[in-house]
């Protein structure tokens, strides 16, 4: 019934900077209304936000709706976030939650009526 | 976008068109018939002027930003939502890069731009997983800076016309003025998309995925959205049907309009509660307690189902319906060591509950106290004979002993049940001692048409079999009455627009539904109200 | 829903078993409530250790203070250090339960959940539930 598991570490690396790397388990990945949430999520931060996807090596701006898109999260996809900067452990925390809480869709309501 | 094939067959009798139609998958019901508007691609010539330079476009894209918060501004929340997707594109500096590096390398800025834009709308369609859906939006952004560039102005179609293209822009829908009516044929296209969704929401009858089909432009077309078909040249045969087709949903919209429906919440899970908005939200109809603890299930301990059933129970101001663990049949059941052949028919519900009372006790003690301080109902599932209410009302009045001897504030809640079981719901009038009446749909039909509600081959024998549900309905709906009993319905019917209507003119008032398909019987019952 | 919810950190020996019980956890609260889980040694071997215990407090650090699961000896005393690594005024609103880790962590998250106070939620873990 739930696929909201996921592997959530929060590291704090130095100060004013956080790093957090978890499983995407959104049944649709991070596209198109996600998108729009999470990039607008990033913007409202005055730190740095970075993510990579799936241990490319290829860090892009976390508040660019065209990069992040481009990024094609899908649902399986490891997210690795990083901010730097004023309240970024903030930023990382938040950003996770509004994943791991697959964007506040619920779930479906199959079942018996 | 392309443009449709002009038709060019003569019909036999110059004073009577033949008529044609096509079939393609409807949307926005209803139908509308008038004069064909042929879409035509802004195809551009991208060399119209070569001066144009990188300012122009970042002009060009600014505004067309500007014009989308425009219309974001005075639109309904769902039009703001898909319109809010392009204006962040467009306020995006990294959008405009490809483009900017064509430019740089020489091109003029409309080439580079078209260029640009036509790589991520096809970057887009590669990527599957449902996402080709959105990639009208990129189409639509493209061509508004596209024309903003070359001066050229964008597509209108007159009102009160059927809009014919392969596909259509967002934009261009929220921009159009529907006052006069009108349709969209789409040969291609996508239910899934933005416009399919606008267009349900406005009762524009839309049909897509029509494939090549051919229409001149000021054709009369029919377009029939509950029928997924476009007939050119109809005659009145057709009208006839599609009126038929409509005035099937229509009459139950009427009645919908004469008897209030109040509409409550189904909740699976905690998280489902800020998932209905309460000013249109009579209470809860159903909780299925079953899915309420994760993986924990109906061994969940009595201290923690009370904190969830009184956060439950304080969510809205009527009543809440919860129902005892439904478990069994489908549903999985907490290992007994025994195998049934014939699950959905053997041990489960309530009839699992009272062969395995110390879970129906615990969950018993936790209501008995929830009760205490909230306006809760229990609904038994599965019940077949009047007995098993009897059965599990003492049970419950057991509980109350212990809990007074351990001075535990509690009370008596009311105490109903399900109606998903036929021999119960041919007899109504038999259950005196159930306090209301919740008719499960899924499994009653499921159990009328003994066709599996999980099996997808079984759905179209189950919806052909419906009136017999119909019939049903109607006749529990009047031992209600009679009984001066409340009656409810919940199961996917209350969530689907036809549904409700058939139920509806059964004589049902009240309604549970989930949260995926509440918002749209609001609007339902809202514009049946207006009408 | 009025005002932030209390905050549960899970710490373990096992980052297996804190996981384990914050997915528990997750499957019936949703994100209603700020959740953080840590466990095992910087290196990976079975332990606890201050600083992730930290960085779990600061992550679901609430307003209304955060309750604390932890399992055996070790695990309490490096969560006492990392709450006075916070310092004041925020260490003054971080409670350490006396509870079963997996039972306690899901009777205090569903409390949270319904807006309780932090002394509720603690005392729910700790069965002082007031009747």
């Amino acid at each position: 019934m739930s696929d909201m598991h996921t592997h959530v570490r929060i590291d704090i690396i130095a100060n004013n900077e956080a790093l957090v790397e978890f499983v995407v388990t959104h049944g649709t990945g991070i596209h198109a209304r996600p998108a729009v949430m999470f990039t607008k999520l990033a913007r409202s931060f005055p730190c740095v936000i970075e993510l990579e996807v799936d241990g490319s090596g290829i860090w892009l701006n976390a508040k660019s709706i065209v990069k992040v898109l481009a990024a094609r999260i899908r649902k399986g996809s490891t997210l690795k976030i990083v901010a730097r900067g004023v309240r970024a452990d903030e930023a990382v925390h938040a950003l996770c939650m509004l994943v791991e809480g697959s964007f506040g869709e619920g779930m479906s309501h199959a079942g018996s009526g | 976008m392309p443009e449709v094939a002009e038709d060019v067959a003569v019909p036999a009798d110059p004073t009577m068109p033949a008529s044609r139609s096509w079939v393609g998958q409807g949307g926005g019901e209803g139908w509308f018939v008038g004069p064909a508007y042929l879409a035509v691609d802004v195809m551009l010539d991208p060399v119209v002027d070569p001066s144009l330079e990188a300012d122009d476009l970042l002009e060009a894209i600014a505004l067309a930003a500007s014009e989308i918060e425009a219309v974001m501004t005075a639109a309904d929340p769902l039009s703001a939502g898909v319109l809010e997707f392009q204006a962040a594109m467009l306020r995006d500096t990294e959008l405009a890069q490809p483009a900017l590096r064509r430019i740089a390398a020489g091109d003029g800025a409309a080439l580079a731009w078209a260029a640009a834009m036509d790589d991520y709308v096809a970057a887009f369609q590669d990527a599957g997983d449902g996402r080709g859906a959105r990639n009208m939006d990129l189409v639509d952004i493209r061509n508004r800076v596209l024309a903003t560039l070359c001066g050229v102005p964008r597509n209108s179609f007159p009102a009160g016309s059927v809009f014919v293209g392969e596909d259509m822009e967002p934009s261009a829908f929220l921009e159009h003025d529907w006052s006069e009516g009108g349709a969209i044929a789409l040969s291609g296209g996508s239910l899934a998309s933005h416009v399919s969704m606008l267009a349900g929401s406005r009762g524009i009858p839309m049909v897509c995925g029509l494939g090549d089909f051919s229409i001149r432009l000021g054709q009369t077309a029919l377009v029939d959205g509950s029928d997924g078909r476009v007939v050119t040249d109809p005659r009145d045969t057709d009208l006839g049907l599609a009126r038929r087709n409509a005035g099937r949903a229509a009459d139950g919209r009427f009645r919908a309009a004469t008897g209030a429906i109040s509409l409550s919440a189904n909740i699976n899970q905690l998280g489902d509660l800020e998932l209905f908005d309460p000013s249109v939200c009579a209470g809860i109809g159903l909780v299925r307690t079953e899915f309420l603890f994760g993986a924990q299930g109906p061994f969940a301990e009595e201290e923690l189902q009370l904190s969830i059933y009184r956060q439950i129970a304080a969510r809205f101001p009527g009543p809440t319906w919860i129902r005892l663990f439904d478990l069994g049949g489908d549903k999985p059941l907490p290992a007994t060591g025994k195998i049934s052949r014939n699950p959905l028919l053997g041990q489960r519900g309530v009839r699992f509950l009272l062969a395995q009372p110390n879970l129906l006790r615990t969950q018993a003690r936790a209501l008995l106290r929830t009760a205490a301080e909230f306006d809760i109902g229990v609904t038994i599932p599965m019940v077949t004979v009047p007995e098993e209410i009897e059965a599990v009302r003492a049970i419950f009045l057991e509980e109350t002993a212990g809990l007074d001897r351990a001075g535990v504030a509690h009370a008596m809640p009311e105490i109903g049940m399900m109606v998903e079981v036929p021999a119960a719901a041919l007899m109504l009038e038999r259950f005196t001692n159930a306090d209301f009446f919740s008719i499960g749909t899924n499994d009653l039909l499921q159990y009328l048409t003994a066709a599996a509600r999980d099996d997808g081959g079984m759905h179209d024998l189950q919806q052909k079999a419906l009136p017999a549900l119909a019939k049903l309905t109607s006749a529990c709906v009047t031992a209600a009455d009679q009984m001066g009993k409340r009656l409810s319905v919940c199961g996917d019917l209350a969530g689907d627009p036809a549904g409700v209507a058939m139920l509806s003119a059964a004589g049902v008032r009240r309604l549970s539904i989930g949260p995926a398909q509440f918002p749209r019987i609001v609007t339902l019952l809202a514009e049946s109200a207006r009408s | 829903m009025s005002g932030p919810n209390v905050g549960i950190v899970i710490v373990s020996h096992s980052p297996l078993v804190a996981q384990g019980a914050a997915d528990m956890v997750r499957q019936m609260v949703g994100d209603r409530v700020p959740l953080a889980w840590c466990g095992g040694n910087a290196d990976g071997s079975l332990g606890t250790n201050a600083r992730a215990i930290l960085a779990a407090l600061e992550a679901a650090w609430s307003p209304a203070g955060v309750a604390v699961l932890v399992d055996l000896g070790g695990a309490e005393t490096n969560s006492e250090i990392a709450i006075e690594a916070i310092g004041e005024p925020r260490s003054a609103k971080i409670v350490i339960c006396n509870a079963p880790i997996v039972e306690g962590a899901v009777i205090a998250a569903a409390e949270a959940s319904g807006g309780a106070p932090l002394s509720r939620v603690v005392a729910a873990a700790e069965e002082l539930a007031p009747r």
